[in-house]
């Protein structure tokens, strides 16, 4: 086995990676349905580096790692970990042997702690002669790897009471207890706010300080080109190379990931339409947490909600969809109070939902495509008013297939579970946009998704905006803000603290709004709109 | 309704692998009981198929089987767990006998209606009140409607014992019911009557109801997602209400038919455990109304056909109860093996 083998010739050797950790062979992938995931993907992982792999949703990332970590078996191809071969049949083999992986969907078990999550599938290890299990040494010990690593949160904590870049840190946590020296990442920085994902690359650079290896798996360029040493690129199913980060600038790996040079320069109108249709004036919700928050949405417009999660962004969303009551202000479209109207009442009226979690809120996963489609348009009498017109309803699916680039291997009948992250999500924006709203509420809509879906579902909030409508977009993505919206808003605690319109946006100050270093006391800043 | 079928070799040798394993665990049962397997089974099969009587009995047999069942897929349709069949069965009944010995419309047709709509709502009313405990209070229906099975059990032997006692009888029973309520037996020397017929229509309508309508769909989703099925205007509390409602009012059904059709009135343990069985029957259709049909038949001949097996064999016919259960065992255990599988 060649040391080198794997990087292009002449490559500069990295000072820590250097001898392969793992090294996969000619791996194909083809499932049962027909669906070639992948294709004679050969690549390696050197001891203590941060390897990243990059590549569109359906590219075959999550096949790969699947495939690692013993979840599904290769057609074919060879992989050696560690010097040995490897096939493991179950996750906990690959685990045993130093692998550890923390998902994009996090596999916590909600009503326990932190802790107890943490040493779970091991815990006899604090069993003593009664076979109770030690609670005490067990939050002691996991403490002391909290402690290690820096993080902030307390065994005792329950998992659900916890934000989700907390939770994130309990899979993590997870992973490091079972003395993992390979870590697997799957789109880490996803569910994470823009001032935690710092942080947290900070982080992932530690864990290599501690001489571990990490394969960190991400659509953003940016923190890849942050941390990366090497980047394997995946695009349908193949390996389209390996490279050093050096050899490499962020506009050739995305036109390396999708196979076209991709715009980036689209930017927001900077003029207003001055018909509103949404006026939120003064509310506050009755968890408490959104405080005399008023804003208008005009007609056409993109009106952006920055901010650092947990301040606000979810119970403004419930609060606009219904599902949170307010215990004062109210909530107009065109005019008329949605107040007494429920989250279907509001549908009607003329909003529609994109809502944070695809998975738990958006779409029914063991359904079909079909039946996720037509959710909430059933009730327009557009398939039957009792019975199911099912050729409406599958022609109906079809388009939003069609318009969406939704990637499936069969067809409309194919169950949602089975399509990859974005393809979901671009299922749920096409439905939604098919309602023809008044006013679209976009919560993080391109979260755990691809360039190439990441830009079709932002041309088609353009499109729906240029048709007039107005869309709320909460996004803990600046980037997607500052390139979409015609007005961006910081919350801070549950207010307002910036308000500021097309072109004056500066990250930078944004930043320190979002951070509550600038703001608070005058809602309206400088850059605010006449 | 609108579900992928990938018809993959893994499953269906899964699937024959599955029936190989019971039937060779009942022939070991069998075998255990002191009868040669092959003779056993074919005891099974003789008695409960082995003429036109026999197989109109197991047909027969096999109405409360669907009604109970149904009882519990359409509640789980949603989401919601019916446990409840057995007493819902049991007030169905005695609405049923109520209305047949008190009362009198001069028509057959229309009194025989009239009980079936009564034993219905008797039904639906058992079933009303854990499903507003779950969505009002929150409180969970599996220990609901359980429970209620045995208050049912105890208010209708009060019922039967107190006020509506036939006072002619020595036993705790109701007066028989007026012979204009009864719904005839069809053929000489068998109960099968136009009860099967009411069961298998009931069974295709909920079928068609579930892949065609709209309602069925929004059933569908709220079991699915209820989160999901909220947000795209579906009103989940009332659909699961009514899904339980509907339940309820099968269940009722069941017990109304097998006084009309059969007992003609309501006595002590006049269940013997039929909204448990049903159950049963459901878990293993995986709420499949066509699947009901296919099990209910299944355990409809087990159940005939064991009574043959004891006449002539040592082997007891309560051997069918342990057929039955055998059956869930593997099933349960497949189950966990392909579904479970799935998110590793």
């Amino acid at each position: 086995m060649s040391v080198y083998s794997g990087a292009p010739l002449g490559a500069p050797v990295s000072y820590r990676g250097v001898l392969q950790i793992l090294t996969c062979k000619s791996v194909s992938k083809t499932y049962p349905n027909g669906l070639e995931a992948l294709k004679e993907v050969s690549f390696d992982v050197r001891r203590g580096e941060i390897h990243a792999i990059v590549g569109e949703n359906g590219a075959g990332k999550s096949t790969l790692m699947n495939i690692l970590f013993g979840m599904i078996k290769p057609s074919s191809g060879e992989i050696t970990f560690k010097d040995k071969p490897f096939s493991p049949k179950h996750p906990s083999e690959a685990i045993d042997l130093g692998m550890g992986m923390v998902h994009q969907h996090f596999k916590l078990v909600q009503s326990i702690t932190v802790a107890e999550n943490v040493v779970l599938g091991m815990e006899n290890r604090f069993q003593n002669k009664l076979r109770k299990i030690d609670m005490a040494e067990v939050n002691r010990s996991v403490a002391s790897l909290i402690e290690k690593l820096k993080m902030s949160i307390s065994p005792e904590d329950r998992i659900e009471g916890l934000p989700i870049s907390k939770r994130q840190q309990v899979e993590i946590l997870k992973v490091l207890y079972r003395d993992t020296d390979f870590v697997i990442l799957d789109e880490p920085t996803a569910v994470l706010a823009p001032n935690e994902v710092d942080d947290f690359l900070e982080f992932v650079m530690g864990i290599r300080e501690m001489g571990k290896t990490v394969v960190f798996i991400s659509h953003r360029l940016g923190e890849v080109f942050a941390i990366a040493d090497r980047i394997t690129i995946l695009r349908r199913g193949r390996v389209a190379g390996t490279f050093e980060k050096k050899e490499v600038d962020r506009e050739s790996v995305a036109n390396m990931m999708i196979g076209s040079a991709i715009d980036l320069s689209e930017h927001p109108e900077d003029s207003l339409k001055s018909d509103v249709v949404l006026s939120v004036e003064e509310i506050c919700d009755v968890s408490g947490t959104l405080k005399d928050l008023s804003f208008e949405l005009h007609e056409g417009e993109i009106l952006g909600f920055a901010g650092v999660g947990g301040n606000g962004q979810e119970e403004l969303f419930e609060a606009l969809a219904g599902n949170l009551k307010l215990s004062s202000g109210d909530i107009k479209l065109r005019g008329s109070s949605l107040k007494d109207h429920d989250t279907f009442g509001r549908r009607m009226a003329g909003l529609a939902y994109i809502t944070d979690d695809r998975m738990r809120k958006g779409l029914a996963p063991d359904r079909s495509i079909i039946d996720n489609s037509i959710a909430g348009h059933h009730k327009f009498g557009k398939f039957g008013k009792v019975a199911i017109n099912n050729s409406k309803a599958r022609a109906f699916a079809e388009s939003i297939i069609a318009d969406y680039d939704v990637r499936t291997s069969k067809n409309g009948k194919t169950t949602v579970s089975a399509l990859s992250g974005g393809n979901m999500q671009k299922l749920l924006v096409g439905r939604e946009i098919a309602f023809e709203p008044k006013v679209l509420l976009a919560a993080q809509p391109t979260t755990g998704v691809d360039v190439a879906a990441r830009k079709l579902i932002h041309d088609s909030f353009r499109k729906l905006s240029k048709a007039g409508s107005g869309i709320v977009l909460i996004s803990g993505d600046l980037e997607e803000i500052m390139d979409l919206a015609n007005r961006i808003i910081v919350l801070y605690r549950g207010r307002a603290v910036a308000e500021m319109s097309y072109p004056h946006y500066d990250s930078t100050e944004i930043s320190y709004y979002m951070t509550g270093i600038r703001g608070s006391q005058d809602v309206h800043c400088s850059n605010a709109q006449p | 309704m609108f579900t992928a079928r990938t018809p993959s070799l893994k499953k269906l040798s899964f699937s024959l692998l599955l029936v190989v394993c019971i039937l060779s665990v009942w022939a070991l049962i069998i075998w255990f009981g002191g009868e040669s397997p092959f003779k056993g089974f074919y005891y099974i099969i003789d008695g409960s198929l082995g003429n036109h009587y026999q197989i109109l009995s197991t047909l027969n047999k096999m109405v409360p089987l669907i009604l109970a069942a149904a009882a519990v897929a359409v509640p789980a349709w949603t989401g919601m767990w019916n446990i409840g069949g057995e007493g819902q069965l049991l007030l169905g009944a005695f609405g049923a006998a109520l209305v047949g010995f008190s009362v009198d419309f001069g028509v057959g047709l229309v009194n025989i209606v009239v009980a079936l709509i009564v034993s219905a709502a008797f039904g639906m009313a058992w079933a009303a009140w854990p499903a507003i405990f779950k969505i009002k209070l929150k409180m969970d229906e599996v220990v609901t409607t359980l429970m209620g099975n045995y208050i049912a059990a105890q208010i209708i032997a009060y019922l039967i014992n107190k006020p509506f006692r036939d006072p002619k009888s020595p036993l705790a029973q109701t007066p028989y019911i007026k012979s204009s309520f009864v719904i005839p037996y069809l053929f000489e020397g068998t109960q099968f009557s136009a009860t099967f017929f009411v069961a298998i229509v009931i069974v295709l309508a909920l079928f068609i109801f579930r892949k065609r309508f709209l309602l069925g769909y929004e059933f569908e989703i709220t079991g699915s997602n209820s989160v999901f099925a909220e947000l795209s205007g579906v009103r989940v509390s009332k659909t699961k209400m009514l899904s339980m409602l509907i339940g309820g009012a099968l269940a009722g059904l069941a017990g109304g038919l097998l006084v009309l059709g059969m007992t003609q009135r309501v006595m002590q343990s006049f269940s013997p455990g039929y909204g448990f069985t049903g159950l049963l029957v459901c878990l293993l259709a995986f709420n499949n109304p066509l699947l009901i049909v296919g099990i209910a038949f299944l355990f409809s001949v087990l159940h005939t056909g064991s009574v043959n097996l004891q006449l002539f064999s040592s082997v007891p016919a309560e051997i069918s109860g342990v057929l039955q259960a055998v059956m869930v065992l593997f099933v349960a255990a497949f189950k966990t093996f392909i579904v479970g599988r799935r998110d590793g």
